[in-house]
């Protein structure tokens, strides 16, 4: 038996007197033994890098969608589970004081709602007979949560400030502008693959979820 | 016999007769032997149609087994059965949304809009939006309510949870009491489906969405104008579905129940959401048992300590 780079290993054969010899290889495959077991002996740094190199090359393609099929090609859920921890970390609400209105989200609701909310989005686009498979959704809705996510960012930012009507108004104008940058870009993603008579059935839930969501960054106020 | 003496059989002979087959014979029976003649083709017809009693296929199976090829209606655990409810196109659903709103006498809106192929879809994101929108709306009335008094107002997330379960249980719920009740004692003229109720049920709640918005608007006549508006008209509809099908002795309690409950959850919203409070501005304005004792507790808890100031 040989392995790829041509060593001979005895096999139990050889002892009856045959010798089998031969070459496997195996298209576009690294084609040494230790280029094989590169990724698992590479430094952590390198394994570390790829992977957030592919998310961010997603988040680039969400703002400056040129190449939107890179979100369906190699789908992850990295970029979602980020965005969603960091908006859910952010958005809470404060539980000391209970007399007055109860506040903001606990960091569960939030997470069921974008997760809860994402799964039911995409068994919609499914059920309604959609091609895209159940997680390149998943994945589309979750990194198109990007313009919400830095929307909020602004927001916390502007909330420095002591509030006044005209800075209220800035937060609205962003929230109203990462609610239209978000819902556009997955609904050019998602909206493909249904026919014209169906596209607004497709399209309405997603609207929906940015819509909630970015409800919740303006209402965020603490 | 080879080998058998590996296995000890014994056979009890005084229970010979239970293990004998039992023959027989061909012609002693007297009179005429009733016999199936299996060499003539028998076309087997059954009546399918859902009134007889014992049938037990809801309404639109029982349409497709009658009209389309014979195909087995897929099973309740898989892909397909759903996406058969999902089969709709938007001005489908556009119809079905405007049509639930505007009582029609004469006109089922059952028989002409949801008969053939009842849907999901509609009433799924129907509640959810209304869910939503009673929470956003709420907050809005309660932030415009407080606003310009020396208040610093705090959204309330909690409007979310508790529309969720009002609304998802009445819409699930009640369809289910329903048709559990005329399954068992209603007549037998005209059968709904339970898929049939929900859509109906769903659809029904659609005009609570813009009214919903409406009540906005903080004048208390008006919130109870717009209330009764709204709750007749799609109440109306739902009357009219259900009227046909339950039997006349019992009509006028259940067709006020149904009513009842959907003028009941309506109210339920406005007073919980949308009324402006008269009392203090700190107390909110929730009746549900589970504010009542959180504000019980905190206000114990929140005297015995200062609190701190935003």
């Amino acid at each position: 038996m040989a392995c790829g780079d041509g060593r001979h290993v005895r096999s139990a054969y050889e002892d009856l007197g045959a010798s089998q010899t031969g070459n496997i290889t195996i298209p576009n495959a690294p084609t040494s033994q230790e280029e094989r077991l590169d990724t698992l002996d590479e430094p952590i740094f390198d394994t570390f890098w790829r992977d957030v190199k592919a998310v961010g090359i997603k988040f680039f393609h969400v703002l400056y969608p040129k190449n939107k099929e890179i979100l369906l090609k190699d789908w992850d859920l990295w970029g979602p589970l980020l965005l969603c921890t960091f908006m859910a970390l952010i958005l809470r609400g404060s539980s000391d004081n209970i007399m007055e209105n109860d506040g903001g989200p606990e960091l569960a609701q939030v997470f069921l709602i974008v997760w809860i909310g994402s799964i039911f989005v995409t068994l919609n686009s499914k059920l309604l007979g959609g091609n895209t498979s159940f997680f390149q959704n998943v994945c589309v809705l979750g990194y198109c949560l990007l313009p919400t996510t830095l929307a909020l960012i602004i927001c916390r930012v502007i909330l420095i400030y002591s509030q006044n009507t005209i800075l209220f108004l800035l937060r609205l104008l962003v929230t109203i502008n990462g609610f239209i940058v978000a819902s556009y870009g997955a609904s050019t993603i998602l909206g493909n693959g249904h026919p014209s008579e169906r596209k607004a059935l497709v399209l309405y839930p997603i609207f929906l979820f940015y819509f909630v969501i970015s409800w919740l960054v303006i209402s965020h106020t603490s | 016999m080879a080998g058998s003496s590996l296995i000890d059989m014994e056979i009890d002979t005084s229970a010979d007769s239970q293990l004998q087959f039992q023959e027989f014979p061909a012609s002693n029976v007297p009179g005429p032997v009733a016999e199936l003649d299996v060499r003539s083709s028998h076309t087997l017809t059954f009546n399918h149609s859902p009134d007889t009693p014992g049938s037990d296929t809801e309404g639109p199976e029982s349409e497709l087994l009658r009209d389309g090829p014979q195909k087995p209606s897929p099973s309740f655990w898989t892909f397909e059965f759903y996406q058969k409810l999902f089969d709709v196109d938007t001005q489908t659903v556009v119809d079905r949304i405007l049509w639930s709103m505007i009582p029609r006498p004469g006109h089922s809106y059952l028989q002409h809009h949801i008969r053939p192929k009842p849907d999901l879809y509609g009433p799924f994101w129907i509640c959810t939006t209304l869910i939503f929108a009673i929470a956003i709306s709420g907050n809005l009335a309660n932030y415009l309510q407080t606003a310009g008094k020396d208040f610093h107002w705090k959204y309330n997330f909690r409007v979310v949870t508790y529309a969720a379960s009002a609304v998802y249980s009445y819409a699930w719920i009640t369809p289910m009491v329903l048709w559990a009740y005329l399954r068992w004692c209603g007549g037998q003229e005209a059968r709904l489906g339970f898929l049939e109720m929900m859509c109906v049920y769903g659809y029904s709640l659609s005009i609570y969405i813009p009214v919903s918005i409406l009540w906005l608007i903080e004048v208390d006549w008006l919130q109870w104008l717009i209330l009764g508006v709204g709750a007749a008209l799609s109440g109306s509809v739902l009357l009219m579905t259900a009227w046909p099908a339950v039997q006349k002795t019992h009509r006028l309690p259940v067709l006020a129940a149904v009513l009842g409950l959907h003028l009941l959850l309506a109210a339920g919203f406005m007073l919980c959401f949308f009324h402006a409070p008269h009392t203090s501005l700190t107390t909110t304005t929730t009746p549900q048992p589970a504010a009542v004792v959180s504000v019980s507790v905190s206000s114990t808890s929140a005297a015995a300590q200062p609190q701190p100031q935003h």
